[in-house]
């Protein structure tokens, strides 16, 4: 039976020496969602999902996965992994690969099972094909059949398309929706932010091994409070009317951006139809996850700079 | 366990290096008939002891370079294991599996030890076969020849092992070189030993030889390989006619059972070290 989170991570920690990869990381992926895990280079991403999966030790914290304790080898039985930098033995045949992992797993069924998932990765004419002759997508693609054969029920997958083409990003976007519409759960690393927009239903943000922030994908899109407003043309006193009731509005010539809260649309809306202005269109501007992602980030820098700068003025000696 | 070993097995069976291995040892075979063959020899009723002496040499001979050819053979088929694995990528989708991470180690030391017995069995085997053809009353009875082939298989296992526990922190070369050089700096001291004045009970050499043989215990199987080999001949005409490439001081089975628990605790820290170990 799948637990109602997927993931549950607390105060994953990993240290080396003085410097940390990550501290005190807490996460929770609800099962049956595709999470997205992002954050700049050496953020720390690529260490939790590492420690998720026994790959890495963690100075501290714990973590349960689809209910059990991460390092119980059986709950691995369900889960799949395609890591980021990763090789399968040049020597062995797409089949041989995919059927190794089968064997460990120990799928009763597995040759169909290999094949399956061969099939839904687009490999199923190249079976006997050497891995060494391969293309770095066709090594992607190889590894995503490695994931998801024996039909895991939580997938890690770290950075699954870089290596594609866009055909290629297409089918695996639709594979992880079928994966996610079967009730699986994904935890996604990819600094494809467009893509993960698209797939995502909640997100985290890591950065220098802290979490800044997690929850859902569209709390993000729609946080930001702006509206395109079309209009015909608009007399001066219009425009001194809702600078005097405090309604921000920017721009000209019919196309507008207005700024504030959605509440006060109405009020707004009115106050056009007062000056007689032709309203033709209101409609929200959705943020973007790329613009959400490198505000967030300069938030944040701009924060520690302050508290730097606030730390030095608390600490040098007055004049 | 077992699907690592077959991994092993397979890769070894599948690469080129196997197959470069098995046309290199087929010369050295080819090459060691031909020096047997061309050996001096005269009629057993002129000089029998001339011949006799002949034929442990040639005996010897093809020991020692089994020896060698083994531990060469054990020591770079193993040095790039797991440190070149983890760094490659190779383990990453592996570790992840439900797999413990013993079962990853002890498998790829049977999958080794599986191929290192086969090839040793060869070797040695094609060696011993080679002198029965020219010298068929020299060898010893059955009994001794496979205790013979037992201690170098041994051997070639302690050095898997002991390569394998280097292979989980040092790089591929570093781990090949230190143990290689560790392996010959053993046989050297054991060597030194086997000279009757250098080597007498409780010199500085004979505790140089007994502490290298504690911190790599493969020189002590030769000598007792050879000793077995050359059916416990002492004298001139036997282990003392061979100088240090013999057993003058034959190292007790004590040392066999050494060799076994430092081949387990060699296993039981490579275990231990990749445990703890970032993959």
């Amino acid at each position: 039976m799948v637990s109602l989170n997927a993931v549950e991570a607390l105060g994953l920690t990993k240290r080396y020496g003085r410097v940390t990869a990550c501290q005190g990381v807490n996460l929770l992926v609800p099962a049956g969602q595709i999470f997205g895990f992002l954050g700049p280079n050496g953020a720390g991403k690529s260490t939790v999902v590492k420690i998720l999966l026994g790959l890495v030790p963690a100075t501290q914290g714990t973590a349960r996965l689809l209910g059990r304790p991460y390092h119980d080898r059986e709950v691995h039985r369900r889960i799949g992994y395609l890591p980021e930098l990763f090789r399968y033995p040049p020597w062995l045949s797409v089949h041989e690969v995919v059927d190794w992992h089968a064997r460990v797993l120990g799928i009763a069924s597995r040759r169909r099972a290999v094949i399956e998932a061969l099939e839904c990765v687009g490999l199923a004419d190249r079976l006997h094909m050497r891995v060494k002759a391969l293309s770095k997508g066709l090594q992607q693609r190889l590894g995503l059949a490695v994931a998801i054969v024996g039909d895991p029920d939580l997938l890690f997958l770290d950075e699954p398309t870089s290596a594609m083409d866009p055909v290629g990003r297409h089918e695996v976007g639709e594979l992880l929706r079928a994966w996610r519409s079967r009730g699986k759960t994904i935890f996604l690393n990819s600094h494809l932010l467009a893509e993960l927009e698209g797939l995502c239903d909640r997100v985290a943000l890591i950065r220098q091994g802290r979490l800044l922030y997690t929850g859902g994908l569209d709390a993000i899109l729609r946080a930001k409070s702006e509206f395109q407003v079309t209009t015909g043309p608009v007399p001066p006193a219009c425009q001194r009317a809702w600078e005097q009731q405090g309604l921000v509005l920017c721009g000209g010539d019919g196309e507008w951006v207005y700024r504030g809260d959605r509440e006060r649309l109405p009020e707004l809306h009115a106050l056009l139809a007062r000056h007689r202005v032709a309203v033709y269109e209101v409609a929200p501007i959705h943020q973007s996850l790329e613009s959400w992602f490198i505000s967030s980030l300069q938030d944040t820098e701009e924060a520690q700079d302050a508290a730097h700068r606030t730390a030095d003025h608390l600490g040098s000696p007055p004049a | 366990m077992l699907h690592i070993a077959r991994l092993t097995i397979w890769e070894a069976l599948r690469r080129r290096i196997l197959l470069a291995t098995g046309v290199l040892t087929a010369g050295f075979l080819v090459l060691f008939w031909l020096e047997v063959q061309h050996q001096p020899r005269v009629a057993v009723t002129q000089n029998p002891l001339g011949n006799l002496s002949v034929a442990l040499g040639s005996l010897a001979l093809g020991a020692f370079f089994c020896y060698f050819v083994i531990a060469f053979f054990s020591i770079f088929s193993v040095s790039g294991s797991i440190s070149a694995e983890i760094e490659s990528g190779l383990l990453a989708p592996v570790i992840p599996r439900p797999l413990y991470r013993a079962e990853i180690v002890l498998g790829k030391w049977m999958g080794f030890a599986v191929v290192q017995c086969c090839y040793v069995s060869v070797l040695f085997f094609g060696i011993v076969v080679i002198v029965h053809a020219y010298y068929a009353r020299v060898l010893p009875p059955a009994p001794a020849i496979i205790q013979a082939w037992a201690l170098f298989t041994l051997q070639a296992w302690v050095l898997g092992a002991v390569t394998l526990l280097g292979s989980v922190r040092l790089s591929t070369l570093a781990n090949g070189i230190t143990v290689a050089l560790s392996f010959t700096m053993a046989f050297l001291a054991g060597a030194v030993a086997q000279f009757p004045f250098a080597g007498t009970h409780g010199s500085m050499v004979d505790r140089l030889a007994v502490a290298m043989s504690l911190v790599l215990p493969t020189d002590n199987l030769y000598r007792r390989a050879v000793y077995e080999l050359l059916g416990g001949r002492q004298g001139l005409l036997g282990l003392n006619s061979l100088g240090p490439f013999g057993a003058i001081k034959v190292p007790s089975m004590l040392y066999v059972l050494y060799s076994v628990i430092y081949l387990g605790m060699a296993l039981m820290l490579s275990v231990r070290l990749f445990a703890r170990r970032d993959a």
